[in-house]
């Protein structure tokens, strides 16, 4: 509580600093340098438009300059009709109007990823690029120029305003970052899989990226139209889109000083080219070499700056609140959870978590999972083993909606789920974890488990599902953590989310034999404290005998055995799957 | 309509072979090379400056080739230095700084003005439909068809060829074979940029002498790659041939020749949205 109250005091300060900042300089530099620092303030907000699509949710935008240019346009012709209430109004109407092309360039988005959507969003910036080098921007031709309303008619206002708008967009991004949307822009960017597999919508978080950075762009060109009062289309060629680009990459515009420093530098570069009699063309080789030195570092300027500063608070403090490298697995005794005492909280089921009845999978004439039924009753932790290759994987990705064409029915707690995409199963109350290490490296601990919760949860909520699983403050970075504990973190959103049930997928991996031990007896108290079922998958037969009730084996797709563990590996064909021909002979 | 397709045939021509040149350049690097039309240019305008010192032609084109060659060696040498094991998200990055910084550095070194250039083959071969078919574009379309078969020949008939695929599918395991892989990925960068430098030569004197327009031929370039999904060079070849024909076919029309820029855009995207559609995640598994 006090240290919320310590950041709202801080952020309070810097904000005010800012405001007189601005005041200042507007006041303060001569008319020249208004109207660059103007500039500057401009690309700073296109540039924060490129920090969501592309910062934040990690996909290449080659087209801002282009949302911008529609913003612009628009801007143009509402001044054009004589609508009310000036840029006041005509800003934000002219980001409105960019949205829907950012949703059109969202739909290819949709499957397009990497190169391909580089070349598809190069493709658009260069046809609105001709379609604007043909229809000129209204007005043009009869030489109205766009005006700015009363109140703004000076540069020095005008820049006020600039920043007002630059610092509106900020914080608003700022947030939307601590919103689920938010997270979910940045859980896009680590895994598409594991997003939707916390019941996120994948196409709506890429779509609501792209519509957000197209409103954002949009705002800067109508600033733009406003600046300048007359724009043609040669102020947003695409080859600005793709510097702009190279800059975001550069600065780190996903943090909005990030975006500040690149439209400085964008400026301030040019001016002193310009002073020094050097060709302009020479800012764009320095914002190309800063790219690539960024993309080596793996972080642009803004992160790097944090980092710095975050460096220098932490060595301040004696002692860090959060230790940088946690231990996975508490030493202390696991789950002091009441695993007799209090009622689960969760909903309470009677019959079966999850049920699949005849699930088959075929990749081509190859039928990986034929005809499988499992039962997962509600209140039980159930074991599902198998050789490599039999089909486990397959089974869970199936069940979790990942394999759109597989046969079978699925329901969880009484409700049908086959034939609903990944996100509402998810919704639905079946959560999984992913054998490969999936969890957003861009957020915090505590970022991830509100994001996976997927309601609600307050800070004693996500003390108690770290307790006695995972040792790591809620603070820390998950790009700090090693790979077994980011699994068990795993683990801990999906059942925070109290779902119906858990598919956890070989969460053992990487974890030591006294760590695995910990876990079996966690595992097997997770019904008790969250109302959740749990189906685990599990090479670590130890840990499945600790942790289960009921075990499944699997071998060639199909059901070879299913019963207590310890009566299941007795079988001398299950051990004949699991050991070859000659060992259980 | 005629008149317009034949018309074509030059664009069709270097489309293919940047089409093709991409393809293989991904298939033996795993990069897009979005830059490749750039580094072409840097051979034109190095032969454009040669030829203005009074060299002669075939000596100036010969030394663009070579700086074309050496252009793509840098831009090669930065991506295997640092982004070896980049993923494709972060090489496209690299790609397209590359491409920034090559235009920039190219308006630095050659000037903004427009050049007349020196076209080697502007001499004709037949009349079609009214319209002469220049050396050029016969030139062009040869260029491709040989890149073609020669690359396919390559990868397919030669120990090199086999050791290049090998690098491109597992390059550790090539390494660990006792292949150095390096030399070779950075080898096949500066071949590339070689025959881009020759496929512009031919095409800026007939185009566009101007450095962004040609730097941006990239964009029918990938449509024309995008057609063979990047890996096969026959649909590199053909892609290129039909979009440089549609184009010309679109210019004869004067209501839509000042939109014939779009045509690639639209054709990209539907062939991607197309070959792509069945990808739902971005992952395998």
């Amino acid at each position: 509580m006090r240290r919320a109250r310590t950041d709202l005091v801080r952020t309070g300060v810097v904000g005010v600093f800012l405001a007189g900042l601005c005041y200042g300089l507007a006041a303060g530099l001569p008319a020249y340098w208004v109207f660059l620092a103007m500039s500057a303030v401009i690309s700073g907000v296109l540039l924060q438009s490129l920090g969501v699509v592309a910062g934040h949710a990690g996909m290449v935008s080659l087209c801002q300059m282009a949302f911008a240019a529609i913003g612009a346009w628009t801007t143009a012709q509402l001044h054009v009709w004589g609508v009310p209430g000036g840029l006041y109004v005509w800003a934000p109407l002219a980001g409105l109007a960019a949205v829907p092309l950012g949703l059109l360039i969202g739909l290819p988005a949709l499957r397009l990823r990497g190169v391909h959507l580089a070349i598809v969003t190069l493709g658009f910036a260069a046809t609105v690029d001709v379609v604007l080098a043909a229809t000129s921007f209204p007005g043009t031709d009869h030489g109205i120029t766009v005006t700015r309303p009363a109140g703004l008619t000076s540069d020095r206002q005008y820049f006020l305003f600039c920043c007002a708008v630059f610092a509106i967009v900020g914080i608003a991004l700022k947030l939307v970052r601590g919103t689920r949307l938010g997270a979910s822009w940045r859980a896009l960017r680590e895994s598409e899989r594991a997003t939707a597999a916390a019941g996120t919508s994948v196409p709506g978080a890429k779509l609501s990226a792209f519509a957000v950075s197209a409103f954002v762009a949009g705002l800067s060109g109508a600033l733009l139209a406003g600046q300048l009062a007359m724009v043609v289309s040669k102020n947003f060629d695409p080859g600005q889109s793709l510097v702009m680009y190279a800059v975001a990459i550069m600065v780190g515009a996903h943090h909005p000083e990030g975006a500040l420093i690149g439209g400085a530098l964008g400026v301030a570069v040019a001016e002193m080219l310009r002073r020094f009699g050097v060709p302009q063309q020479w800012s764009n080789v320095i914002f190309a070499v800063g790219a690539v030195q960024a993309l080596t570092q793996g972080a642009g300027m803004s992160d790097a700056i944090r980092g710095l500063l975050h460096g220098v608070a932490r060595g301040r403090r004696a002692h860090p609140a959060t230790a940088g490298t946690p231990v996975p697995v508490a030493a202390g005794a696991p789950a002091e959870a009441p695993a007799d005492a209090a009622a689960p909280a969760g909903p309470e089921t009677t019959g079966g978590a999850l049920e699949v009845t005849g699930l088959t999978v075929r990749y081509g004439r190859v039928t990986a999972v034929d005809a499988v039924g499992l039962t997962v009753p509600a209140g039980t932790v159930v074991g599902l083993v198998g050789p490599n290759g039999a089909g486990k994987s397959s089974l869970v990705d199936a069940v979790s909606g990942f394999l759109p064409g597989s046969a079978g029915t699925i329901t969880v707690s009484g409700g049908r789920v086959d034939g609903l995409p990944v996100h509402r199963r998810a919704r639905a109350g079946l959560r999984r974890t992913f054998q490969q290490d999936r969890v957003p490296t861009g957020l915090t601990v505590r970022e991830y488990l509100r994001f996976a919760a997927r309601r609600p949860v307050s800070d004693a909520d996500i003390a108690e599902a770290l307790a006695g699983l995972v040792e790591v403050g809620p603070e820390g970075p998950i790009s700090a953590l090693d790979v077994g504990t980011r699994r068990l973190l795993e683990v801990a959103g999906a059942l925070l989310a109290r779902p119906a049930v858990a598919v956890l997928d070989e969460p053992a991996a990487g974890l030591g034999h006294a760590e695995s031990a910990r876990l079996g007896e966690w595992l097997a108290s997770v019904p008790a404290r969250y109302g959740s079922a749990v189906l685990l998958i599990e090479h670590d037969l130890d840990l499945v005998r600790r942790a289960c009730t009921r075990v499944t084996v699997l071998d060639f797709g199909r059901v070879i055995a299913e019963g207590p563990p310890a009566e299941v590996f007795t079988r001398a064909h299950v051990l004949r799957a699991y050991l070859g021909e000659e060992m259980a002979a | 309509m005629l008149q317009g397709v034949v018309s074509g045939l030059a664009g069709g021509g270097t489309f293919a072979a940047l089409g093709l040149l991409l393809t293989v350049m991904y298939r033996l690097t795993a990069t897009v090379n979005l830059a490749i039309a750039a580094t072409g240019v840097v051979g034109v305008y190095v032969m454009a400056l040669l030829v203005q010192a009074g060299w002669p032609y075939g000596v100036a084109a010969l030394a663009g080739i070579v700086a074309g060659a050496l252009a793509s060696v840098c831009c090669g040498l930065i991506m295997t230095r640092w982004f070896a094991t980049g993923g494709p998200q972060i090489r496209t990055a690299v790609s397209i700084a590359q491409l920034i910084g090559l235009i920039a550095l190219a308006y630095i070194c050659f000037g903004d003005e427009p050049r007349v250039l020196p076209n080697p083959a502007d001499g004709r071969v037949a009349t079609v439909a009214g319209v002469t078919i220049t050396m050029g574009s016969v030139i062009l379309i040869a260029l491709a068809v040989l890149i073609g078969t020669g690359i396919h020949v390559l990868l397919t008939r030669t120990s090199l060829g086999l050791r290049l695929r090998a690098m491109a599918e597992r390059p550790i395991t090539t390494e660990l074979l006792g292949i150095g892989t390096r030399a070779l990925t950075v080898t096949v960068w500066g071949l590339s940029g070689a025959l881009a430098s020759i496929v512009l030569l031919l095409v800026a004197p007939v185009r566009s002498s101007d450095i962004l327009s040609l730097s941006m031929l990239i964009v029918p370039a990938c449509a024309a790659a995008l057609v063979g999904g990047l890996r096969l060079l026959s649909g590199a070849l053909l892609g290129g041939l039909g979009l440089g024909l549609l184009e010309g076919a679109l210019a004869g029309s004067a209501t839509v020749q000042q939109y014939r820029d779009v045509v690639p855009f639209v054709v990209i995207l539907f062939i991607l949205v197309w070959n792509q559609r069945g990808e739902v995640w971005d992952a395998a598994r």
